[in-house]
């Protein structure tokens, strides 16, 4: 079993502060560096390839950029503090997410070509094709002189309620660096021979069953179905690339089943 | 304007006189004028008229600059007090590496008035902080924010908002409706 760390879950658990007891930190760094923290006592399920590792610096060093934009200098004083602390910041993220990559995983070797090719040729056109026929959120189709809010919320519910498919439920085309991502992972499921699984271990609904959403775009409502995912585009991706998008608790579960039950 | 390919090499010699001769209190100009210079730098580029992602980039290295030989600075000081020559002397010397490999960087931009090598100098930057904390030639953080004068609560606001910008960027939100 290979795990393969993607960026958003690097990321998320290399922002972390912690002071007079109290600590800030995202709303998933637990389950991210509960992972993490599980790789380190096993690293050779863990691969961070440098892909992700880039990537998670580059979102890093976008997202500092932004929280700076958003902050109103009034003097240059003012300007130099705010600099100093996101440099500091940075480095403190930087050092977690160093930490991390060195003690935490394993490099495999990548055939930049032969992972171009995978991006390209296979997953591009597979998803292009399958994209087509998800939808981000499930929106029955209620006449729009409806107008009442809440007369269109309870209609929604009733009719989703009675619906027998739902529809795949998909976040939409993955960015560039996500499907270069799957590429890798179905670089190494195809160097293994299929021999070993390859978890992607993501907290991006690119990578694993998106949360059923149902909503009204005239009225704005929206929620969650509880407890239903849909995870038909992963399954697919799994069955076709071999990698499974999975969280990183469930795939924390998967790995220490293996480490009971070894495969002879 | 100061010239950090120079201001490294006055240092380089300084260092290895050191070497031979001990530390002389009396005589680390060369290392004065590379902490004053650095953050004098630091408040010109933010005051310039630079897009504010090549501004963090050159600030950071400048950042780097400064802590790093404040940091020698402080470390040789004592190291002249306990009588410690040469360890002290020898770590500063393997960090001039580093330093002289970005000062060629940081001329450029700041004669040129900004830069095509952000990356790069990200890069030898990063490679400076790490490689000084290593040789112990970079403060704790907690001096650090105390030094800036920045309180606990204005980091845990920043890492507020960067949690959400994490969020934002590595596409975790749910930005449906």
């Amino acid at each position: 079993m290979k795990i393969m760390v993607e960026t958003s879950v690097l990321i998320e658990a290399s922002i972390f502060w912690k002071c007079n007891g109290q600590s800030v930190k995202g709303f998933s760094f637990d389950k991210c560096n509960g992972l993490l923290f599980f790789l380190k006592e096993h690293p050779e399920f863990g691969i961070v390839t440098k892909t992700i590792e880039d990537e998670a610096r580059n979102a890093l060093d976008k997202a500092v950029l932004r929280t700076i934009r958003q902050t109103y200098f009034t003097d240059i004083k003012e300007k130099i503090r705010a600099m100093t602390m996101q440099h500091i910041v940075s480095n403190y993220c930087l050092d977690r997410l160093d930490r991390f990559v060195e003690e935490c995983s394993s490099r495999l070797p990548i055939d930049t070509k032969e992972r171009d090719r995978i991006k390209t040729q296979e997953l591009e056109p597979f998803l292009r094709e399958l994209v087509m026929r998800t939808v981000r959120y499930i929106q029955p189709s209620i006449p729009s002189f409806v107008k009442d809010r809440e007369i269109r919320e309870e209609i929604t519910d009733i009719i989703v309620k009675s619906l027998p498919s739902k529809g795949i439920v998909y976040k939409g085309m993955p960015a560039d660096r996500d499907l270069t991502i799957m590429a890798e992972a179905t670089f190494i499921y195809r160097k293994n021979k299929s021999k070993e699984n390859v978890y992607i271990a993501s907290i991006d609904y690119h990578f694993i069953p998106n949360k059923v959403q149902v909503g009204s775009y005239l009225s704005g409502y929206k929620k969650y179905l509880e407890n239903e995912l849909d995870s038909t585009v992963r399954d697919k991706l799994a069955m076709q690339f071999g990698f499974v998008g999975e969280e990183p608790v469930k795939i924390q579960e998967a790995a220490k089943q293996e480490i009971s039950n070894p495969k002879t | 304007m100061f010239n950090y390919v120079e201001g490294c090499e006055r240092l380089r010699k300084m260092l290895n006189t050191f070497l031979v001769n001990g530390i002389d209190e009396a005589h680390l100009e060369p290392l004065d004028d590379l902490v004053k210079s650095s953050q004098i730098d630091e408040v010109k580029v933010l005051n310039s008229y630079l897009p504010l992602p090549q501004q963090r980039i050159l600030f950071g290295a400048l950042r780097n600059i400064y802590s790093t030989t404040d940091e020698m600075r402080a470390k040789l000081r004592i190291a002249h007090a306990i009588h410690e020559n040469p360890k002290t002397v020898e770590r500063a010397l393997e960090m001039m590496d580093s330093l002289c490999v970005i000062a060629p960087y940081i001329d450029e931009s700041l004669t040129q008035g900004g830069t095509k090598e952000g990356d790069k100098i990200n890069e030898l930057s990063r490679a400076l902080y790490r490689k000084a904390n290593r040789l112990g030639f970079y403060q704790n953080l907690d001096t650090q924010l105390k030094h800036a004068q920045i309180r606990e609560t204005e980091v845990e606001n920043f890492i507020r908002k960067l949690t959400e910008n994490i969020e934002i960027e590595v596409e975790t939100t749910d930005e449906t409706l």
